[in-house]
């Protein structure tokens, strides 16, 4: 892909940021509003991953040393709700706010003032819902999937505060994915037809459709827990009529996208990052757009298989069981890909790379074992127990995190205009490595071993691999200390960094200098 | 131009969302009905079918089973707790419920059928279920039951569990309701 110079001398006569707080709290800017997402991703990660290594610390030895279960059950429940809602998808929508535009040619977001808005009702969101630990009854308790009717009947009385800051991120959410397939769909350069898009840009349209059809779903399964709680329904109430499986059925159509939506813009992210290291086009990128529609389209198919023991027909396991393998194929299909896109390349091992490869490693145990879980009879055995964290684990710590870590990485230098520290970050990687493996592999034993997830106590057979998982999450923990302080360096005195700082490269975002101008592709580049 | 182009898609965009919040509160009838359709969750339907004849050439085995719930100071019991019969035969029995509080209660029975392909071939003619009982303090009761079973019942199923979970729903404030 070639692209005409853009004549970006022209807008040294526009205005830059505005001085002071002000440039943030009313900020229209696409790569403001792109930083703002990851900043406040990267502090939840910190929070999440501070709660992790509490449940971590309480896991250490058999027994109750640090906590109650009652906390050590907010620990797992805000884990899961900071992790997934708080770090994850802020993330990512962050790395679309920065790159969606600039690598479409694009001058900035389709919707810029509702963009300020999505942001800006998270901290909000947030705010609430971390509030809830300081109040009478203490925080939900409930697990991130708020099963009613513990979430209901049984629910501190903090779940009102917790069902609003759902309500708010999934606005935020909402307003997110309209911007950015209005951003993608009507602000592409003129010649980016839509199967020239970088696969970034590809995956995260698909990810706004997903966005769309089931965070409002979410929205649905809270308000009639709101209904449930305080205004006498009966939804999820069997004494009136209701049913608490229904619950489940709502929450996971919800639930199994959202996985998805945790995932595919990671695909993107990787199939932007191994073409550049390994020096060669992506392999198959067509079929590539293909299976990530296939997977989109078959996540709506297949909720059930996180119910089977629940008590459905055998139809319905069947049926549940089958389509979740189906959707190993198209995955299968991106994982080789990658593989192909890596096979007679000029690979180099910079940190991005090192985190994409390890993503499609890690990724494919975490892919394995979930299609383990898929088998209908066997998840009776599995179910609820340490294996089901294990293969959630692979897939979104060596999967989304490492995905959205690689793309800090790798597009660092154009943001800041400056290098990271390549020796840091290569330590930051096998630390990291390291201690995702030894904290989440012997999970799968002491799953399959029969050691149920969300108790602070355990049997004492299951000691010594717990005592392994602690000290890896403590290792894996303190290591995205190194992160955070190859970050700050960077930006304060890192060296600078060239427009094109990986020779493998390509994409309308390399033609513009680092770092970025404040205003870009305001004349919009042409692609052959 | 662009700026008609984003209206559009964006109305679109939102109508979708609108529609998917609906679509969340659609599933609840939907799963209802899905659950009738299907027998699922053992929700049963009262007196569906007419009896045409008893197959005497085999005999099936009926498990009445009761439960309580969190907060429940009544109890409930079958005067039976398991029949021996013949396929289109009908079978009258009844159980027990006690108010063991001090206070007047009012109480539901929710039954369900077990397994759920069952459903449909256990025939209720006379039932309690679903229905508010006004029951006084310390009252005991008895809640009588008829059934049958349908002689299109598979062969390959020769035991039927009943099950009723009871729940008391005294209102707590409201006036009137309660008896």
């Amino acid at each position: 892909m070639t692209t005409a110079t853009t004549a970006e001398g022209s807008q040294a006569a526009h205005h830059g940021p505005a001085p002071g707080l002000s440039r943030w709290l009313f900020t229209t800017n696409h790569k403001d509003i792109g930083t703002l997402y990851l900043v406040f991703s990267l502090s939840l990660f910190m929070v999440g991953g501070v709660m992790a290594l509490l449940i971590r610390a309480e896991l250490f030895q058999p027994g109750l040393q640090l906590v109650q279960p009652e906390f050590f059950n907010q620990m797992t429940t805000m884990h899961g709700l900071i992790m997934v809602f708080g770090a994850v998808m802020p993330a990512f929508v962050g790395l679309a706010n920065w790159q969606v535009p600039l690598m479409i040619g694009a001058p900035d977001m389709a919707l810029p003032r509702l963009n300020n808005w999505s942001f800006w009702i998270l901290p909000f969101a947030f705010a609430l819902m971390i509030s809830t630990l300081f109040m009478e009854g203490g925080a939900p308790n409930f697990g991130w999937t708020f099963y009613a009717p513990l979430s209901t009947t049984y629910a501190p009385p903090s779940v009102t505060y917790f069902i609003f800051a759902v309500h708010m991120m999934g606005i935020s959410s909402i307003m997110g994915a309209i911007n950015i397939i209005a951003t993608i769909l009507n602000m592409r350069a003129p010649g980016m037809t839509l199967m020239k898009m970088p696969l970034f840009v590809w995956n995260w349209l698909i990810t706004a459709f997903l966005l769309i059809a089931v965070m409002p779903v979410l929205a649905g399964v809270v308000t009639m827990m709101l209904l449930d709680v305080h205004f006498g329904t009966s939804f999820f109430n069997a004494a009136g009529g209701g049913d608490p499986v229904l619950f489940q059925h709502i929450f996971w159509f919800f639930g199994h996208p959202e996985v998805y939506i945790m995932i595919l813009p990671a695909f993107g992210i990787i199939s932007q990052i191994i073409p550049t290291f390994a020096r060669k086009r992506v392999f198959g990128y067509a079929s590539m757009v293909y299976a990530t529609a296939a997977i989109a389209v078959l996540s709506f198919i297949v909720w059930a298989h996180h119910m089977f023991t629940v008590g459905l027909p055998l139809v319905g396991e069947l049926f549940f069981m089958f389509t979740t393998m189906l959707i190993a194929v198209p995955t299968g299909v991106k994982i080789f890909n990658w593989v192909a896109t890596l096979f007679r390349g000029s690979m180099t091992f910079e940190t991005p790379m090192l985190f994409a490869l390890a993503f499609v490693v890690l990724f494919t145990i975490g892919g394995f074992s979930g299609l383990m879980l898929a088998i209908a009879p066997a998840d009776f055995q599995y179910h609820d127990t340490y294996f089901v964290v294990a293969h959630f684990h692979y897939v979104l710590v060596p999967g989304a995190i490492f995905s959205i870590i690689a793309a800090t990485y790798y597009w660092l230098p154009k943001w800041t205009g400056r290098m990271y520290n390549e020796t840091m970050g290569k330590v930051h990687f096998w630390l990291s490595f390291i201690g995702v493996n030894l904290t989440f592999f012997p999970m799968h034993f002491i799953g399959l071993a029969g050691m149920p997830r969300r108790i602070p106590d355990y049997a004492l057979q299951f000691a010594d691999f717990n005592m392994v998982a602690s000290l890896g999450a403590f290792l894996f923990g303190f290591s995205q200390l190194l992160l955070i302080y190859n970050i700050v360096r960077c930006v304060r005195d890192g060296r600078g960094a060239p427009a094109r700082p990986w020779d493998g490269a390509e994409g309308l975002e390399w033609e513009l200098p680092s770092p970025a101008p404040y205003h870009t592709h305001q004349t919009p580049p042409r692609v052959d | 131009m662009a700026g008609a182009q984003n209206r559009r898609l964006i109305t679109g965009l939102v109508a979708g969302s609108v529609a998917m919040f609906g679509f969340g509160f659609a599933l609840v009838p939907l799963y209802d009905v899905f659950c009738r359709i299907t027998g699922l969750n053992g929700k049963v339907e009262q007196g569906r079918e007419r009896v045409e004849f008893i197959d005497a050439g085999r005999t099936v085995k009926v498990q009445l089973i009761s439960s309580g719930s969190p907060g429940l100071r009544a109890s409930l019991r079958p005067e039976v707790p398991t029949f021996q019969l013949h396929p289109g035969q009908l079978q009258e029995t009844a159980f027990v419920v006690h108010n063991r509080s001090e206070e007047d209660r009012v109480i539901r029975a929710v039954p369900s059928v077990a397994p759920a392909e069952a459903v449909e071939f256990l025939n209720k003619i006379q039932c309690f279920c679903f229905e508010e009982q006004a029951v006084a303090a310390g009252e005991e009761r008895r809640m009588p039951l008829a059934f049958t079973v349908s002689p299109r019942l598979p062969e390959h199923l020769h035991t039927l569990t009943l099950s009723y979970t009871l729940y008391d729903i005294t209102p707590s404030k409201e006036t009137g309701a309660a008896l």
